[in-house]
């Protein structure tokens, strides 16, 4: 917001802004450690990128951070680096990404801290505030939102807050990069020891709970000397902290605070840390048995006198009709679910109708004209037959079916989805779905890592992290892969335009498969539902536990950047991790279907032994083959099925032909599968067993490292194959008994 | 867990005690106490829901579920959490006691 920037000094502020230097990632040595706290959903993230130039994935959720993101910039000449945390209310750790969070603040020992606060909600953020502010002086408050605070008629006196904290105070708005500059200057004269934070002890306690931590103090220095806050670690333990006493029984309170040289300290000997367990213990004995409620009702009054004398009152508010009424459709009791679909449908019927036309120019490109040019080079050059077939009709095809399938559906899905995320839906998603969640015996916040799945499922596996509950977690963990992923999506997508929206007339055809691929979707949610209640009724039994969600204002998609952010980083990293899958899966095709044992070739062999299984799940030999070999990544399925389908159906696998495609549109490649056997059935079966299998190697790979059990991870990995052979069976034995 | 009610004054205590999930939508009440074990009234006071303070239901969910309106964000609950938050009304005579 110009208003705000234009300082007097404008050649100052240029200046101050030529001087940072965003060096993105990695820095290797740096000169300070800054860390980014901050209640969720107050801008981190935002703040995150405006620093170092990254560009860290936001949204506007709370609980979009799970894992901390590291990164950094050259400021006046100092290298620093910068550590965005998940967002916490407070230093109680209850999940796991807030644990995270607090970890790092209390012993990651960061030169300063950036406590990022809503200005609308400043009450509620001073409680972190005030927290943070128990264990060290070295902080910095980034005010952020101060133009909502204004709508809401709230106006902060900084400079009073500063006073009353005792630190350096910067307002500003991350999201256009206002206040930048004077944070920087904040955070260079905090960490270099200019402005020294003054010790300001926010007197709170009752004379016997200082007592008690006077008591206790002395004997946490004793054992664990490097402890930074040792007042802190005292409170939390006469509070009976299950995290913080674990942390001192297993000794990884001294480890976790390094020495200065970077090295882990000395484990602190087993006695020892007995010892102040014990003295705990012996300690709380005296102390009021509401000692904790008077502890936890002092720190909110705190954060509350704090709040009511620095907040300026009485300034007119905007009117917040729009917000209000949006809510009273989206989350309504009768339009929410409509709604809820009818965006869904949209969002995939843009991705269908928009996708159509470069699918196939891309298809037209790489594989109609790009492969019989390089046929051509390749026989200029006369490369021997077989490495020409390796390498075009193998590797190359592959990398092309991937490129003409995937991109055009991506490029267009991963923006609009994104920009519902900046704009705030999801979390009325999750308001909405959070009931039938709770009647499954889940947390309402599986609706969030559910949507986090629809884009990839590692992600969404990454993102139960949020749920603090560790039944709960695992349920949320076992069920993602039943939300459809970006690898899933084409599948959907293009079988359901070729065989389903062909049965309704041509101008329907796209809203037709838009419906079927949301049937699908939806299949999947209530899949989830359904496995999550026979999980908590089974193995993982237990009650859903109560939750509360924020639901975040409406904010304006930022369109541009959105389109730039999800299109580079989404939508690329993406294809490119297809790519790297569909260059060796071409090259296994391709020697599959050349290499003959007894006059027929591999390829045929496999297809033929896996036909009557096929057949019997209302499909084919050459799908189940098709997802054997791509079992790295469900990306390649479809590529996969047409190479094999034009080997094996065509029946022209042999004499180094290798791979033959003479089709470049959605039309001829229904022809094509048509010929090779394909009815309305082959392509439903087909959409429920894409639905209804095995994650891909990466997804399980990290429900290896969330769980980190064997046995979940097998769970995880076979209940869905399971129920996709099922449910196809099923759905075949049904349709062939209608059909006779 | 029984936090401190807001204020006790003797010539309130005929007020009922009403339970928010009785509450109808747009009335505002002030929270006298939260009847949660500390685990799950943690996550709640951590949010600003503090006895003392006033809250709003503005909403519910398609399936009955509140949307609460509390220092100008929007907080969504269950109802069994709704059901064990202890409010009471607040009425011009009180405020001008």
């Amino acid at each position: 917001m110009p208003t705000l920037s234009a300082s007097p000094c404008g050649s100052c502020a240029q200046h101050r802004t030529q001087s940072l230097v965003k060096l993105g990632l990695s820095p290797g040595k740096w000169d300070y450690l800054v860390a980014l706290a901050g209640n969720p959903n107050v801008g981190k993230s935002t703040v995150f990128n405006a620093l170092t130039g990254l560009r860290q994935h936001t949204g506007n959720w709370p609980g979009k951070t799970v894992v901390r993101a590291e990164g950094a910039f050259e400021h006046e000449g100092k290298r620093v680096k910068v550590v965005d945390l998940p967002g916490t209310y407070s230093l109680q750790a209850g999940s796991a990404d807030e644990e995270v969070a607090r970890d790092f603040v209390l012993f990651g020992r960061p030169d300063v801290t950036i406590v990022v606060v809503d200005a609308t909600r400043l009450e509620r953020n001073l409680n972190l505030v005030l927290q943070i502010r128990e264990i060290t002086d070295r902080v910095v408050v980034f005010l952020n939102l101060i133009d909502e605070a204004r709508r809401h008629g709230i106006a902060i006196d900084a400079k009073k807050l500063e006073k009353e904290l005792g630190v350096p105070v910067v307002q500003g708005i991350a999201r256009e990069s206002v206040g930048m500059d004077e944070l920087l200057d904040a955070v260079h004269a905090v960490a270099t020891g200019v402005h020294s934070g003054q010790q300001i002890r926010i007197a709170r306690h009752a004379p016997r709970v200082e007592q008690a931590i006077t008591g206790l103090v002395p004997v946490i220095e004793d054992v664990f000397p490097q402890v930074p806050n040792p007042r802190w670690v005292a409170l939390r333990l006469l509070n009976a902290d299950e995290a913080v006493q674990e942390a001192v029984r297993t000794g990884e309170l001294g480890q976790l605070s390094r020495d200065d040289t970077g090295d882990l300290v000395e484990l602190a000997p087993e006695w020892g840390r007995e010892q102040v367990l014990d003295a705990a213990m012996r300690l709380r004995w005296d102390l009021p048995s509401d000692f904790h409620d008077v502890v936890t009702q002092r720190a909110y009054e705190a954060a509350e006198e704090v709040a009511a004398r620095v907040q300026m009152g009485g300034l007119k508010k905007a009117g917040f009709a729009f917000d209000r009424k949006l809510d009273s459709w989206l989350t309504s009791r009768i339009f929410g679910f409509p709604l809820m679909l009818l965006i869904l449908a949209l969002v995939f019927w843009i991705t269908i109708e928009g996708a159509n036309v470069p699918s196939s120019m891309l298809a037209t490109l790489l594989v109609e004209n790009g492969r019989p040019l390089l046929h051509e080079l390749a026989s200029a050059v006369s490369m021997p037959w077989w490495l020409d077939g390796f390498l075009i009709d193998g590797v190359y095809l592959a990398t092309a079916w991937v490129i003409a399938v995937m991109l055009p559906p991506m490029a267009i899905f991963f923006p609009l989805f994104t920009l519902l995320e900046d704009f705030g839906y999801l979390p009325r998603v999750a308001f909405n779905l959070d009931s039938m969640f709770q009647k499954a015996g889940a947390h309402g916040k599986q609706a969030l890592t559910m949507c986090m799945g629809f884009g990839c499922n590692a992600a969404g596996v990454v993102a139960t992290r949020v749920i603090d509950s560790p039944r709960e977690r695992l349920i949320a963990i076992i069920t993602n892969n039943f939300s459809l992923c970006n690898g899933r999506w084409p599948t959907q997508i293009l079988i359901a335009t070729i065989f389903i929206g062909a049965l309704a007339p041509s101008q329907l055809g796209g809203l037709v498969s838009a419906a079927a691929v949301v049937g699908i979707a939806l299949l999947g949610i209530v899949m989830m539902f359904f496995s999550s209640w026979i999980l908590s009724r089974t193995v993982l039994r237990g009650e859903a536990t109560s939750f509360s969600l924020e639901l975040p204002p409406y904010r304006p998609p930022r369109v541009l950047q959105t389109l730039y952010t999800s299109v580079i980083d989404r939508t690329l990293i993406v294809l490119w991790r297809a790519v790297i899958f569909a260059i060796p899966a071409g090259a296994v095709i391709w020697l599959i279907s050349n290499i003959s044992v007894g006059g027929l070739t591999l390829a045929h062999h496999s297809v033929a032994w896996l036909d009557p299984l096929g057949l019997l799940l209302g499909m084919n030999g050459v799908i189940l083959l098709a997802y054997v070999v791509a079992i790295p990544a469900n990306e390649i399925v479809i590529p996969t099925i047409l190479m094999l389908t034009v080997l094996t159906g065509a029946g022209a696998g042999g004499e180094g032909a290798g791979v033959m495609f003479e089709f470049g549109s959605v039309g001829v490649t229904g022809d094509l599968l048509r010929d090779g056997g394909w009815t309305l059935l082959t392509a439903v079966c087909l959409m429920l067993f894409s639905l209804l299998h095995n994650p891909c190697s990466t997804t399980i790979y990290t429900i290896y490292k969330e769980t980190r059990s064997a046995k979940w991870t097998t769970v995880a990995t076979l209940m869905p194959v399971v129920m996709g052979v099922t449910v196809c069976f099923l759905v075949t034995q049904v349709w062939r008994l209608i059909a006779a | 867990m029984q936090l401190p009610t807001a204020s006790t004054n003797a010539s309130e205590q005929e007020f009922v005690e009403l339970r928010l999930a009785q509450v109808p939508l747009r009335q505002t009440v002030e929270l006298v106490r939260i009847d949660l074990p500390p685990e799950q009234a943690e996550p709640l006071l951590e949010r600003g829901v503090l006895p003392g303070c006033r809250i709003c239901p503005v909403r519910s969910s398609p399936s009955g579920d509140p949307i609460i309106s509390i220092d100008g964000s929007l907080l969504a609950f269950r109802k069994e959490t709704a059901a064990c938050l202890c409010v009471r009304l607040i009425t011009q005579f009180r405020d001008a006691g």
